[in-house]
């Protein structure tokens, strides 16, 4: 099976006030119609960045230098904004972390999933209202009808990310980015939208990128991860090899660092120090200052991505040592 | 629980907001309304021991942890350390046994003070140590919370947020609190970081006896470090008790759903199941009987009307429900329990 996104050596980078640097470096994947990967890192680590690239949402200030995104079909990196505006809606579509400040305080629920609608497929009024109708009761909302003309702070935030996911549908995209979805959320209201994402995969085949810090979240729900650390994917496999025999000594210490799975008052296995900022990563192994396994070969070149399983794929030459370290 | 007086006691804590009243209201003569975020609350907490708070966002947790701590008035109630009353009026030797630790560490920075200035400032204040011994006092503290001493000359802007958290925590022991109320602590912090300032809290109260009242929406981290935990729904203890036992066997149908609707990390885990219904209604509307009602599977008439269901104790434990059952609940009730933690 052909992959519905392919991302190879992506590199992205960011102007600051001393001139562009590397955010983002060499980072493939692909994925796959129906499949749901999640993206795991911390803030920094260029999850968002990465995501974003694939439908050129990217700030100003920030390029993409180097690489290629291939999105059904259509070279997303060599387009122009024109013909990006018929990828963004029909092929792909995000949803955020803050449906708030994504959705447009003064216009209507209805006209917001209907303008989608009636720009991409010239459709008229009525028939955009009623697939606007349509995606609120698809995505759960209830009252559908009263609630199309309704604003968004008449909404609570469960329901507004709800309505953002029904105007992401409206153009019936094959994938969808989102980008820490449930943070905001309650674990309650999380619990709903994991859900109502994972039934939308199997309804409509959407293919979806789950981008999360939160590793319980990736669990329950994605059938492949990729780690982000500094810019770079450091481990990326299918989801039961890579949280239940991490091969790279961050996801380890990541899995190790979650709270609640040990004996209560018990100190947890936390990484020492911190990631490096954009201006300060080190010459090789960006987790190496930080790593329990590195040795000196760590800190002088960037170690490439090998094979540790089936699909499976770590950035750390030593990884056949994690297991028994353990 | 031993003998021994509790270092907290709060009876019938209750904290109303008044909510503003329009021209309309005032012409139509319609009653001023009011938000009540804490609706009644007894709770003790035993000297050395953390408490939990956990709750969706709205349940009023953050309020009661400042109304615990003399930081809210309170509309009702009464709210004690050390046997003597808590006010917000206190004079500052009270106001030093009790510290908080806050969620944006950069936001409870003042950002023009280095972490030097930041921290002997109380130590000054409260006159913990004589004046020539200030500095050595700062260096103490910075290496207790792990903070390099070259950092000490830094504004809050330039430290990561681990830092400046540690900067927070270190502030908060500066005075030599015998209790800290920690709001959600760790949440705006990553995962690595995260585990840093969990162990961090952990080691300190292990070390200086601290109690803790651990305000937080992540159970998880509620688990990792709470001795006794209370679930708070719209304003009101639903269920408390020793952590193990209500997250390993929970009683109200709202903290069964809570610790369903949390994901847990496991290599192998399932898809979520059907997820909990609805969203907890707005405390300015609050339906009448069991505030849980509106979401409750299990919701009979009785739930439906009348004053909510009171707390009632069972063992180490207690539970607002009108189903519940405690002789049902337990089936092994005549067995020796676990060895308590709340000496």
């Amino acid at each position: 099976m052909s992959a519905l996104l392919s991302v190879s050596d992506l590199c992205i980078d960011v102007t600051g006030s001393d001139g562009p640097m590397r955010a983002v470096s060499d980072v493939s994947f692909d994925l796959a119609e129906g499949e749901v990967m999640g993206l795991v890192g911390e803030s920094g680590s260029g999850k968002t960045l990465t995501c974003r690239s694939v439908l050129r949402l990217l700030p100003r200030k920030v390029a993409i230098t180097g690489g290629r995104i291939e999105l059904a079909g259509h070279r997303v990196t060599e387009m122009t904004e024109r013909q990006l505006a018929t990828v963004r809606g029909p092929v792909g579509a995000m949803i955020f972390q803050n449906p708030t400040a994504h959705l447009n305080p003064v216009m209507t629920i209805g006209n917001q999933i209907a303008e989608p609608v009636r720009i991409h497929e010239g459709a008229s009024r009525a028939e955009a209202r009623a697939r606007a109708r349509d995606l609120l009761v698809q995505v759960g909302i209830p009252d559908p009808d009263s609630r199309l003309d309704q604003y968004p702070h008449e909404f609570s935030g469960g329901m507004r990310q709800r309505a953002m996911i029904a105007a992401a549908l409206a153009c019936r995209p094959r994938l969808l980015i989102a980008d820490e979805p449930t943070t905001a959320l309650d674990v309650t209201v999380q619990a709903q939208i994991l859900r109502l994402l994972l039934d939308l995969r199997d309804s409509l085949g959407l293919a979806i990128i789950l981008v999360t810090h939160d590793l319980a979240v990736v669990s329950q729900t994605c059938e492949k991860v990729a780690v982000m650390y500094a810019g770079r994917i450091v481990e990326s496999g299918p989801k039961p090899a890579v949280l239940g025999r991490p091969c790279h000594p961050y996801t380890e210490g990541l899995v190790a660092s979650q709270p609640g799975g040990g004996v209560p008052g018990t100190l947890l296995k936390a990484i020492p120090g911190q990631p490096p900022g954009l201006s300060d990563r080190p010459p090789g192994c960006a987790f190496a200052p930080r790593c329990p396994i590195a040795r000196s070969s760590c800190e002088s070149a960037v170690p490439p991505l090998e094979s540790a399983g089936p699909a499976h794929r770590t950035a750390c030459p030593h990884w056949s040592e994690l297991g028994a370290a353990a | 629980m031993s003998a021994e007086a509790p270092l907290l006691q709060a009876r019938g804590v209750v904290v109303r907001y008044d909510l503003p009243r329009s021209l309309g209201d005032l012409l139509s003569r319609r009653p001023a309304r009011a938000l009540q975020a804490v609706a009644g609350i007894d709770m003790s907490v035993a000297r050395g021991t953390a408490l939990g708070i956990v709750g969706e966002s709205g349940c009023g947790k953050s309020t009661l942890g400042r109304a615990l701590i003399g930081l809210q008035d309170l509309s009702a109630g009464d709210v004690s350390i050390n046997g003597l009353r808590v006010s917000s009026n206190m004079p500052k030797d009270r106001r030093r046994s009790m510290q908080m630790i806050f969620q944006d560490p950069y936001g409870a920075l003042n950002p023009l003070l280095t972490v030097a200035q930041t921290l002997s400032e109380p130590i000054r204040v409260h006159r913990i140590v004589p004046p020539d011994q200030v500095d050595d006092r700062v260096a103490d503290l910075m290496a207790r919370v792990g903070l390099p001493t070259d950092l000490m000359h830094r504004r809050a802007g330039s430290l990561s947020g681990g830092q400046q958290q540690r900067v927070g925590i270190a502030r908060a022991l500066s005075v030599e609190p015998e209790l800290i109320v920690a709001d959600e602590c760790v949440a705006a912090l990553d995962v690595s970081i995260q585990a840093q300032v969990l162990n961090l809290l952990l080691a300190l109260r292990a070390e200086l006896g601290l109690t803790l009242i651990f305000i937080s929406h992540d159970l998880g981290v509620v688990r990792q470090v709470c001795d006794r935990v209370a679930v708070l729904y719209l304003g009101r203890v639903v269920e408390e008790g020793p952590t193990d036992e209500v997250f390993g066997d929970p009683h109200h149908p709202y903290t069964r759903t809570l610790l369903a609707a949390a994901p847990v990390m496991r290599p192998d885990a399932p898809p979520p199941g059907p997820p909990p219904v609805g969203e907890p209604p707005s405390p300015t509307d609050m339906p009448p009987g069991c505030p849980y009602q509106t979401r409750c599977l299990q919701a009979v008439d009785a739930c439906r009307s009348g004053p909510a269901p009171p707390l009632r104790p069972f063992g180490p434990r207690a539970v607002a429900c009108h189903l519940h059952d405690p002789a049902a609940a337990r089936p092994d009730a005549g067995q020796p329990r676990p060895t308590e933690v709340t000496t």
